[in-house]
């Protein structure tokens, strides 16, 4: 009998030892020296604010706005520039101001846009899946700010991705609208369904964002409602989108305050920008504008579009004094300026722009054109005098679009929006058979 | 059993023993005893010396001679006979009345302890209640064979053990065999998400052994797992046996580690008695095996250049007439008798010394031993060798019925790398450079410059140096590696039933590497210029790796009747860590500054510090309980649970189970003793086993920091691969039948086992939609089989105790093929890749396709050559001729045409051996084959027209056996004159595939133990000394002819050895 109770008491004791618990916390408890698993990385709020930094680094790459979403591919192809020589400027800038989407230099690049995108979404899906499953981590209003964010910049990010890969038209097919780290393929909605989906993201973000927040370095609240007035005038819903402008402006949170030609980029305006990391951003845009490639903007071309006064600080685009006489091209002073690294994502003046498009008359329409012009140092007003109509209304608005986001990748977006005819784009540069404002999707 | 009910049969034997007396004194009285004679056998008719026969009921006994006979005198008439023998049963017999003759066959006993058991590493199991596939091997067995290499040995021995050929490293002494059980499960690594190549590494690191050969065998080590590093420096003196587990049944206990089969080790035990000393040396020869090459000598090399036109060019008479003084240069080079035998230079005869000397004993509860080696054993490169120093020491204590033990080892091994470089660089070195100036020393640089010579170009080929040069210099290359392992085990019989064993291993080891390259060295003579102030390099490496490994294990064996249970319930928890950093630093002018620390500085810019660290947890349990019903029927079940930190955060704990039956035919009562078969035993089993080696970071989602950009001066991390949470061990399933049979006494055994191994969830990338984030994930996509066949036969032709005269011979041979059952999409891309002229990763790279590439179809064998189907050489044009897809001919090679061709693995390997022991002279022969199988000559096609006449020698049939002018029929195409590159190239054809068939003398020994008669043994206080002489590769019949050692030549091994006890 004793030798039984000792059999039973080894046995148990057996079974104690290596129960399953005990055993799945000793096995799941391994970090990874030098990998850092995302256990460890999201353990701290510190954590969540470095995978954030890390989202705006991959932002900042030279396949999206560190490069070519602005700057590059979006800029040619928004014809903010006439010097792009077929002979010295890269194939694939050279394609995308000709309107050949098609070719292959095109193709390679939007499927690596593509593909970047959606790698970015990932790690905020990602993030965001952390953020709920260590709710109880965050101090004060943080959880809220974490979440905001990264709702806010996957619906940046994937409003971008519907403006370049999908036709303008509701019923037409959207792109896929990633909520989740899964490798299930989602399927694309209509581009109305990704409106709405961008628009829930955007609205949930709104409400978790903080008003009093004004950094601008990284997505708030003002940034929010910059991109939802964006986005409503995408989908042509002018009420709501003047609604989010001038909730943006009344706010009084932002000024057009800027009284010289020092920044044109005009950072303080921003209610959002991203920063690329220095070193890279120099060498992205000596990668365009210098040599070989010298795309450019000619003297004859600056002037049509600032006029022959000098006193619009834009038009201080192309800085002649920063070039040499031994023919070194001349850097435009917009992106050679100290700090030009700090991207616009979204600016006020646009936010007046928008209000001026969804004005009900030409007057408050110019109203606002003007407000903007006066920061920009030209003194004298539009008037229904010279603006008498909607249609000269839309002219001053596209010719104050031009001057404000030059090399910004913005007129891409405008002309898309506005279905110009691609006859009607600005300079004399050729159009391929079959151009299309929707960029060849690699899936 | 339990000493209780032995106690109380003693007790009732004593009874029945005053019973018995009583009936003897009865019987007594009316008959006259006699003198009863008699022989006792075993099953298979030897005679059994010891053996010991007693009449029932009474003191009288005797003990049977040498010859198995005995004399019982003082029998009654019809008493109760009973012959009884340890380790068999006992049998009885009535004597007839007048019966004075009478013979016993006592058959082995499955259950007693002595008898054979199968060391599983985690349990032992008597044969008789073991229904796996596995094979023992002892220590004395393989060092016959091979008394310096336990692995290799281990390959000669069991057909299925495998040791792929290196051609590239040849002997190398530091170099790992690339060693697989029963063939590969897995597809190459590169495809898997490991490193490129399958070559074993020698850091010490358990984890990163399998990341680089995901089929390599599990290796434990006294029931610890360890390094093939490890049991390759092992002193063979140290090694009882080694065990090759392979089938379900007898790893699943080893559960998500066992797919690969398991090679256990089990060490040398202290022996109880007075002290006894061992001591043994092996003197060895290592002979360099340069039959293999046919180089051109100076003149041939230099008209084959001539005729490849490096001397020349038509398009320009200016350098045209240049490249004719450089070659009038060389002619007169040649002309004043220049032909230097490069071969030569860097090669020695390896010579090695390896010395155990053991102390063991132990009276009472107190057992000990402790070991001493030292080896050291030169390769056949100059200064090339591996010296490897040993301590252990191995303590038990009893007390009552708990047995304590302690082991510890230490070992240090070096291994030198030679500082006399690759040995292709002699092999491609032109035969008219001289090798030493007119006073002796070693020439640098091979040809004046074309300025000191005042000729217009550089000449062909550009700079050459001497790479003997630099063996004048103080270069370092080694590593080294200190090891300590201590395993405490405790183990207590609570009954003679139940056992409890409790065991906690500790091994650490510390890899290092030095390579230090001083500015002078040759490989900095092209930029002494560009680089001046960073030339000479000094790298070094420090590493870190530790396991801890603790093991519970509980045994349970009971008989009832007929039946026995053994059962064995236990749990292992593992844990590793490694890690290692490689820093590398540039700029020492002089030799003599070989510090890390003397150098200009980092070139930061291109090399960085690396460090590599992993950490992994493995927690195993298995149960497993075996039935014998009447030594006649077995069944065994076994299931293991395993988890590991390796494994997708969803599915971290595996279960494997395998099942199986033997079946004893020759104890069926119906199975009438004959004269031909005496043995029959048949087996199955069934079951599935798992391989965890993969990385761990492809289960669990890991973030990458950025520091060469931030943002805001704040870093930022990011993930770029998608985690597969539900990522599984990779499972296979195996099933093995094997049968024994015993022929004619013992005379013929054999021993056949069929086996097939499926694996369906091999981890694999699938590419999935980019909208997803990630290109693609690892799953477990995959599928392959396995199957094969092994055949043993052994014949113990003459058993001749009483002459002491032993022949055995014996005969095996293994088969395998893997065929590919299933493949995700993305291997499609990756076939492309390999189906392209140009290298996708490497558009400069115009040699990729001269090698077989890999091609991965689901049907087809892994280990399948695909090549161009070539006919030959054209006898008008001297191009070859190719076969497209479509059957039609052309001249033109496309990567497109490639065809599975032939199949590397040998359709049969195995080896013959023979054992002749004669009085005190051993006789011990084994050669190994193999055949059906075909390889892709590399060498050859290299050698003859992958050549590059401008930059190195070549093999003689370049000159001899190409195609020259139209109507030869030459089996090689004719040579291009093409003077710019000096290039030629074959792209992978069939013309190339040979068979490769071979038959070689791996091992011959012949030894003499010296009779303990012998007056200066006596004298010497010896005991048993023993001279061994064995010889390894000493002869290769091959279909195949084969430059062996390209980086490393080949080399065969002489050696001596002695050992005695004192």
């Amino acid at each position: 009998m004793r030798i039984v109770s000792n059999k039973i008491l080894v046995m148990t004791g057996f079974l104690v030892l290596f129960s399953m618990a005990a055993c799945k916390k000793w096995v799941d408890n391994t970090p990874q020296p030098l990998q850092v698993d995302e256990s460890k990385v999201f353990s701290t709020e510190q954590g969540f604010r470095e995978t954030l930094n890390g989202v705006y680094l991959q932002m900042g790459a030279e396949t999206l706005y560190g490069k070519e979403m602005t700057m590059g591919v979006l800029s040619l192809a928004g014809r903010n520039f006439d010097v792009v020589n077929a002979n010295t400027a890269t194939k694939l800038h050279y394609q995308a101001a000709t309107y050949n989407f098609t070719a292959l230099e095109m193709t390679t690049y939007t499927a690596k846009l593509w593909n970047k995108m959606y790698a970015t979404i990932a790690n905020l899906n990602n993030l965001l899946d952390n953020i709920e499953r260590r709710k109880a981590l965050f101090t004060g209003q943080n959880y809220n700010t974490f979440k905001g964010e990264v709702l806010a910049l996957r619906a940046y990010l994937h409003f971008d991705l519907l403006r370049m890969f999908s036709p303008i038209e509701a019923g037409a097919i959207g792109i896929p609208y990633v909520t989740a780290v899964n490798p299930g393929q989602v399927q694309s909605g209509t581009v109305g369904n990704t409106l709405d989906k961008c628009i829930a993201d955007l609205t949930a973000a709104e409400a978790l964002l903080s008003a009093t927040d004004l950094t601008n370095i990284r997505m708030t609240k003002w940034g929010v409602k910059g991109l939802l007035a964006r986005l409503y005038l995408y989908r042509s819903d002018k009420v709501k989108a003047a609604e989010n402008a001038l909730a943006v402006i009344n706010s009084n949170n932002f000024a057009l305050t800027v009284s010289s030609n020092a920044d044109l980029f005009f950072a303080k305006e921003s209610l959002f920008k991203l920063q690329i990391f220095a070193n890279n951003y120099f060498a992205y845009f000596r990668s365009i504008f210098g040599a070989p490639s010298l795309i450019g903007l000619a003297a004859t071309s600056q002037v049509a579009i600032y006029g022959t006064a000098n006193t619009d600080y834009r038009k201080s685009f192309i800085d002649v004094n920063t070039g040499n006489a031994l023919g070194t091209p001349i850097l435009p002073k917009k992106f050679n300026a100290t700090a030009a690294n700090s991207f616009p994502m979204l600016r006020l003046s646009e936010q007046y722009y928008i209000l001026a498009e969804c004005a009900n008359d030409v007057a408050t329409g110019l109203n606002y054109l003007n407000q903007v012009r006066a920061a920009r140092n030209l003194s004298a007003p539009l008037t229904t005098v010279n603006v008498p109509d909607a249609a000269a209304l839309t002219t001053e608005i596209t010719n104050e679009y031009r001057k404000e986001f030059i090399g910004e990748g913005q007129m891409f977006f405008y002309y898309k929006r506005k279905n110009t005819a691609f006859t009607a784009l600005p300079f004399a540069l050729p159009i391929a058979a079959n151009p299309s404002y929707t960029f060849v999707r690699p899936e | 059993m339990n000493s209780n009910t032995i106690i109380s049969n003693k007790k009732r034997y004593r009874k029945a023993i005053l019973l018995m007396l009583l009936n003897v004194f009865a019987t007594a009285l009316f008959a006259q005893n006699v003198a009863v004679k008699g022989i006792v056998k075993d099953e298979i008719g030897e005679p059994l010396s010891g053996a010991v026969v007693m009449q029932v009921g009474t003191t009288n006994t005797t003990r049977t001679d040498k010859d198995g006979a005995f004399e019982l005198k003082n029998v009654a008439p019809g008493a109760t006979l009973r012959a009884s023998y340890v380790g068999r049963n006992t049998v009885e017999l009535i004597l007839k009345p007048g019966e004075i003759k009478v013979k016993f066959t006592l058959k082995n006993s499955n259950l007693t302890l002595k008898e054979v058991t199968v060391n599983t590493g985690l349990y032992k199991r008597p044969v008789g209640n073991f229904t796996g596939s596995a094979k023992t091997y002892s220590g004395e067995a393989l060092k016959t064979v091979n008394p310096r290499n336990v692995i290799s040995a281990l390959a000669v021995l069991d057909p299925s053990v495998r040791i792929a050929q290196n051609n590239v490293l040849g002997s190398d002494p530091n170099s790992l065999p690339n060693l697989q059980i029963r063939g590969a499960n897995n597809l190459p690594v590169s495809l898997q998400g490991g490193s490129a190549v399958a070559n074993p590494v020698s850091n010490g690191d358990i984890m990163s052994n399998y990341l680089s050969n995901p089929n390599q065998p599990l290796i434990i080590l006294d029931g610890f797992e360890t390094t093939l590093q490890t049991l390759f420096d092992m002193d063979v003196n140290l090694i009882a046996n080694i065990t090759v587990l392979k089938d379900a049944a007898a790893t699943v206990a080893y559960g998500s580690k066992a797919a690969n089969g398991v090679i256990v080790i089990e060490t040398k035990q202290p022996v109880p008695g007075k002290l006894r000393v061992t001591y043994s040396v092996y003197a060895n020869a290592d002979l360099v095996d340069l039959t293999s090459y046919n180089l051109m000598n100076a003149e041939q090399l230099l008209e084959a250049q001539r005729l490849t036109g490096i001397f020349s060019d038509p398009n320009n008479q200016y350098n045209d007439l240049a490249k004719k003084q450089w070659y009038d240069y060389r002619l007169g080079q040649v002309r004043s008798g220049v032909d230097t035998y490069w071969l030569s230079q860097p090669v020695q005869t390896g010579l090695g010394l390896n010395q155990s000397l053991s102390l063991g004993g132990g009276a009472g509860p107190l057992r000990y031993s402790f070991g001493l080696n030292y080896n050291t054993a030169e390769g056949v490169m100059k200064d090339s060798g591996r010296d490897r120093y040993s301590l252990n020491y191995n303590v038990s204590y009893l007390v009552k019925n708990i047995r304590f033990s302690n082991s510890m080892a230490v070992g240090y091994t070096k291994g030198n790398n030679s500082v006399w470089g690759s040995y292709e660089s002699y092999v491609n070195q032109f035969p008219y450079f001289r090798n030493k100036d007119a006073n002796g020393n070693l020439i640098k640089v091979l040809e004046p410059s074309s300025s000191a010579l005042d000729f217009i170009i550089q000449a062909p080929g550009g700079t050459f140096a001497n790479p003997a040069y630099n063996s004048t210099l103080n270069v370092k290359d080694y590593s080294t590696i200190l090891s300590l392992t201590n395993n405490t085990n405790v183990e207590w019989s609570l009954t003679d039933e139940l056992k409890l064993t409790g065991s906690l291993g500790w091994s650490s080891n510390s890899p290092g590497a030095e390579a230090f390259y001083p500015a002078d060295h040759t490989k900095f003579l092209a930029n002494v210029i560009v680089q001046q102030p960073n030339i000479g390099s000094y790298q070094q490496l420090k590493g870190k790796n530790s396991a801890l490994s603790g093991r519970l294990n509980a045994s349970y064996h009971l008989s009832l009747g007929k039946s026995t249970i053994l059962a064995n319930l236990g749990a292992t928890l593992q844990k590793t860590s490694s890690n290692s950093t490689t820093v590398q630093v540039y700029g020492i002018p002089n030799d003599y500054l070989g510090e890390l620390g003397l150098a200009n500085g980092f070139d930061y810019t291109s090399v960085k510090p690396r460090s590599s660290n992993n950490l992994t947890k493995n927690l195993s349990n298995f149960f497993s309980v075996s039935y014998n019903y009447d030594n006649r029927y077995t069944a065994e079940f076994t299931v293991n649970q395993s988890g590991s930190s390796q494994f997708g955060s969803n599915s971290k704990f595996a279960t494997f189970y395998a099942g199986g039956l033997a079946w004893n035919i020759a104890n069926e009562k119906w199975f009438k003793p004959n004269d031909i078969i005496q043995v029959a035993k048949l087996n199955a089993s069934i079951g599935t086993t798992g391989n965890q080696n993969f990385s761990s970071d492809m289960a669990s989602q890991v973030y990458t920091y950025n520091y060469l950009n931030n943002y805001r001066l704040m870093v930022g991390s990011s993930t770029l691969s998608f985690a597969n949470p539900d990522l599984k061990w990779q499972q296979t399933l195996k099933a093995n039948i094997g049968l024994n049979l015993g022929f004619f006494k013992g005379k013929l055994n054999a021993n056949v086992e069929f086996f097939r191994e499926t694996t369906d969830n091999l981890i694999l990338p699938l590419d999935i939609a980019p909208s997803t984030g990630f290109a693609n994930y690892q799953d477990n996509l995959g599928g392959t089989k396995n199957e094969g066949w092994e055949v043993g036969i052994t014949a113990p032709i003459i058993r001749n105790s009483a002459r002491n005269v032993f022949w055995t011979v014996s005969v095996n041979a293994g088969h395998f093929n893997t065929t590919i059952t299933r493949l995700s999409p993305a291997v499609t891309a990756i076939n492309n890749g390999f189906n392209s002229n140009l290298d996708p990763n490497n558009l400069e790279d115009t040699r990729y396709q001269t090698k077989p590439l890999p091609r991965f179809e689901v049907g087809q064998s892994m280990n399948r050559i695909w090549a161009v189907p070539s006919l030959g050489i054209d006898p008008a044009s001297g191009k070859e001729v190719f076969v497209k897809l479509n059957g039609s001919y052309t001249f033109t090679w496309d990567a497109r045409d490639k065809r599975p061709i032939a199949e590397t693995t040998a359709k049969i390997k195995g080896s013959a051996s023979s054992n002749l022991t004669y009085k005190n002279f051993i006789l011990n022969v084994i050669f190994s084959y193999q055949y059906g199988g075909y390889m892709y000559n590399q060498t050859l096609v290299d050698r003859v027209e992958n050549v590059n006449l401008m930059a190195g020698n070549a093999d003689l049939r370049v000159l001899t056996e190409r195609w020259k002018q139209p109507g030869d029929h030459s089996s090689f195409k004719s040579l291009v004159a093409n003077g710019a590159q000096g290039f030629q190239q074959t792209n992978v054809t069939s013309r190339f595939v040979q068979k490769d068939n071979f038959l070689q003398l791996a091992s011959l020994t012949v030894g003499y133990t010296v009779p303990s008669t012998a007056k200066w043994v006596k004298a010497a206080h010896l005991s048993a000394p023993k001279f061994m002489i064995t010889q390894n590769d000493l002869v290769r019949f091959a279909t195949i002819k084969t430059e062996r050692g390209t980086s490393y030549p080949f080399a065969r091994s002489l050696n001596f050895g002695i050992s005695t006890n004192f």
